[in-house]
């Protein structure tokens, strides 16, 4: 019995024995409680979980997630997770031997269902172009002059995340930083973690099926977007690449019987977590998920070899510190003020749960489609959450702590940053690595419920998540349009300025920042106006938003400009630069500090 | 045992979904929504601007008896208040405004300004420095502190806030005459020499930067005038924002 199991009572009954391999787990049923009172918990446990689940409909369909209820997402998720553990524990584990695993083909080509799934929806990101911090980073990669020296680059400011510097480098000398190359490289690489998903699945899940559903969620799941579709957030995708492998070579290490191959697995596992770490700091908190995975599936492995793999774990990453350490000179990150709800609140996974199972778009709901749309869409949402629910009580225990912990454990490193944000779109970056455990859970459900059991819903939960996916590209697809135009209409006035004889200094107020949640511009102004002239241009922001750098607008609206100094802001009609004043002043602009930079009325 | 532990988990997760609905609704129900609201002040600013004031202020009133917590509303009207002369009105509406949202620094500055132009100095510090402290990051709030404790006669307090100005808003070449006038006044003459230079050096042609660096040079035992006043408003006297 795990820790984990044992510390909730009620759930002794329910555990299944220790597993070997994950293809034994269904086989041994564990005893179920009597019929009469299960049905009573079965009652209870329905009433509570649609109690629940009109609540959360009723929350997210009609109330704004304004910045003083915001709590309330989370702590709806607590509930719906409280409900569902009491209400598996109650009703009992109830294996059902699965009638069949689908297909014999979905086995054989399962992979290649995979691949469509990760890639095709993405087809429609290729020619987005670059979009707000993309500007900076390949500035950043252009002008270094060599990989080491862009892998030194502070373009992540307080991030060490050399591995990705060095993508942005090596594409902008492979395909002379077309963002169709980078975009592309984003694709494959979420067509690879879907792969990968699979991979990992098909050893943990028992059935072919259930590991094709999980990896088919993880692929279409919306949340995906922001992290496959901004170039900026492709740190993710390589962390995620790098942390699945590495879990999966210390599968192949685990369940491997020969000697001479053992330590080749174990150490490409090791150098795997390491280019996770570097790549991005979220991959920090696996070595926590592979205790985990040894603690609830340790099979016939001593505790003494699971110590061994979790110090080696723990090794690496006191390495990746002190190379941090020394090229930072400090852990660095964002420094966010520690508050109940990131610190002692589990803010951050619930919230990923939560926008996992209700992944909605408000902004685009509300935009385009009428209100009812969004009840309705949420309804059905709550109706997959239900099948959820249900579905606990097919499941062993084991792998469902391990899927919760997966999604709990990988959340940790977003803890000090994502509290009271909203998942669905702008942020659901932050999402990609931690959710896949919600995947496998998904997979796992599917799996114990058996192909004809479940194939028709997971199907219509795998439809309606990919056209929310391709629904939701929509946003980024006019962002890069904006963030086009905008910098085409920043240059053509610099060359129209230079060709006056001027050596013009900008500072640019009023830059549309976001498009319907999607990132337009924000910071990257000045490198974006750089690349896109071919020479340095003096761009200084003009911004309220704290660490930006920028100029503040109260203080610019007391600026005296020189001759050559222009304050210009982005017309949205003509698609021009508009120059507000230049030079002495001629004209008073009042500045309102609290909206420098906001959503644009029209495309 | 262990069952009615569960059962009382399970109830206990339906009765917290429902107390959160509450709450959520209770607060939703309190104020209208946000678009209302600037829809409403947005309206009002029109009618204020075509010069229909009277029916501007009727309107803020309006919707303020329907939703008097609407702190967007009640801020709208301060401004007009303010725009049309009753000072004291207009402090009265700040300051509920500030009674609900505590944090709110555009809210507080403005009401420390009205205090000041109304001679109330002391009261309008006060309210200045919670604008310093809510809105740590913005430069104006301590250049405009720095300028009215220089001007009531306390150079040790004008020169903390001016350096954290100049911290601020480097930029800025207010920040670094305010500075200097602090300098000056607590004896520091070579820095404050330095920051009239350092204030020409952004700005060449700042006259007052260039006037008290000659005077310091002239007659450095002589206390500069005291009585700047650097004024960052805007010069429209209506904004939603503050």
């Amino acid at each position: 019995m795990s820790a984990l199991a044992t510390a909730l009572p009620g759930l002794h009954h329910l555990e299944e024995p220790t597993i070997t391999s994950a293809t034994a787990d269904d086989k041994q049923l564990a005893p179920n409680p009597p019929p009469a009172l299960l049905r009573k918990d079965r009652l209870a446990a329905a009433t509570a979980a649609a109690v629940v689940l009109v609540v959360i409909v009723y929350v997210r369909s009609t109330l704004e997630p304004a910045q003083d209820i915001a709590w309330s997402y989370q702590v709806l998720t607590l509930c719906l997770v409280a409900a569902a553990i009491a209400g598996r524990a109650l009703t009992g584990f109830r294996s059902h031997q699965a009638a069949s695993d689908g297909p014999a083909g979905l086995a054989r080509w399962g992979w290649l269902l995979v691949v469509l799934a990760a890639s095709l929806p993405y087809l429609l990101t290729l020619r987005i172009g670059l979009l707000s911090d993309d500007y900076g980073l390949l500035a950043a990669a252009r002008g270094s002059a060599g990989a080491l020296q862009a892998m030194r680059s502070d373009a992540f400011v307080a991030f060490y995340r050399p591995l990705t510097m060095f993508v942005w480098w090596l594409g902008d000398r492979l395909w002379a930083g077309a963002p169709a190359g980078y975009h592309a490289l984003s694709v494959g690489v979420h067509t690879l973690n879907a792969l990968l998903v699979y991979r990992l699945g098909r050893r943990l899940i028992p059935t072919a099926y259930g590991a094709l559903a999980a990896a088919l969620l993880f692929a279409l799941h919306p949340m995906r977007v922001e992290s496959v579709t901004w170039l900026a957030a492709s740190s993710d995708l390589f962390c995620t690449a790098f942390s699945l492998s590495s879990l999966l070579l210390l599968e192949h290490y685990l369940s491997s019987s020969s000697k001479a191959g053992r330590p080749a697995f174990l150490l490409g596992a090791l150098l795997s977590f390491l280019l996770a770490l570097l790549s991005k700091e979220a991959a920090f908190a696996l070595p926590g998920f592979v205790v985990l995975r040894l603690a609830l599936l340790n099979g016939t492995h001593p505790a003494r070899r699971s110590l061994g793999i979790g110090g080696a774990y723990a090794l690496v990453f006191v390495g990746y510190g002190v190379s941090r350490f020394l090229t930072l000179g400090e852990i660095g990150g964002y420094a966010m003020p520690l508050s109940f709800w990131n610190t002692i609140f589990p803010s951050a996974p619930l919230l990923m749960l939560g926008d996992f199972l209700f992944p909605v778009n408000r902004t685009l709901f509300s935009a385009e489609l009428h209100p009812w749309a969004l009840w309705a869409a949420v309804g059905l949402m709550a109706a997959g959450a239900l099948w959820w629910v249900r579905g606990l009580q097919h499941a062993p225990a084991r792998r469902l702590w391990l899927w919760l912990g997966f999604v709990f454990l990988m959340s940790v490193p977003t803890w000090l940053f994502l509290w009271r944000q909203s998942a669905a779109t702008e942020w659901s970056r932050f999402a990609y690595l931690p959710t896949i455990g919600a995947a496998w859970l998904f997979g796992d459900l599917c799996a114990a419920r058996g192909w004809r059991r479940s194939a028709p819903t997971a199907a219509a939960i795998l439809a309606i998540a990919a056209a929310l996916t391709i629904w939701y590209i929509t946003p980024w697809r006019q962002a890069g349009r904006i963030s086009s135009q905008v910098v085409a209409a920043g240059a053509k006035l610099v060359d129209r300025l230079s060709a006056e004889g001027e050596s013009p200094v900008l500072y640019v107020t009023d830059l549309p920042a976001a498009w319907r949640g999607a990132q337009i511009l924000a910071y990257s102004y000045p490198q974006a106006l750089n690349l896109a002239c071919g020479r340095p241009v003096r761009v200084r922001m003009v911004t309220a938003r704290p660490g930006a750098g920028g100029i503040h607008p109260e203080a610019m609206a007391a600026w005296k400009l020189k001759p050559g100094e222009h304050l210009v802001s982005y017309d949205t009609r003509s698609h021009t630069m508009r120059i507000i004043r230049s030079g002495r002043a001629t004209a008073f602009r009042d500045f309102s500090p609290e909206t420098p930079e906001k959503e644009i009325a029209e495309p | 045992m262990k069952r009615a532990l569960l059962h009382s988990l399970l109830i206990a997760s339906a009765l917290g979904a429902c107390a959160t609905l509450s709450v959520v609704v209770a607060a939703e129900a309190r104020q209208p929504t946000m678009q209302f609201a600037a829809q409403v002040a947005a309206g009002a600013q029109k009618l204020f601007e075509s010069g229909r004031r009277e029916e501007a202020r009727s309107a803020l009133e309006e919707a303020l008896e329907i939703a008097p917590d609407n702190l967007i509303v009640r801020r709208e009207l301060a401004m007009q208040l303010a725009a049309s002369g009753e000072t004291e009105a207009a402090a009265e509406q700040l300051r509920l405004v500030l009674e609900a949202s505590p944090n709110d620094a555009g809210a507080a500055r403005k009401l420390a300004e009205m205090l000041y132009a109304a001679g109330d100095r002391e009261s309008a510090v006060t309210y200045l420095r919670l604008a310093c402290e809510w809105e740590s990051g913005n430069g104006m709030h301590w250049i405009t502190l720095a300028n009215w404790l220089l001007t009531m006669g306390d150079p040790k307090a004008a020169l903390g806030a001016s350096r954290k100005s100049v911290e601020l808003a480097q930029g800025v070449p207010e920040a670094h005459l305010a500075l200097g006038f602090s300098l000056w006044q607590t004896g520091d003459l070579e820095s404050a020499e330095k920051s009239f230079l350092d204030a020409l050096a952004l700005e060449p042609d700042n006259a007052s930067a260039g006037s008290a660096l000659s005077a310091l040079r002239a007659n450095p035992g002589a206390l500069p005038l005291s009585g700047r006043s650097i004024s960052f408003e805007s010069p429209q006297p209506i904004s939603n924002t503050l």
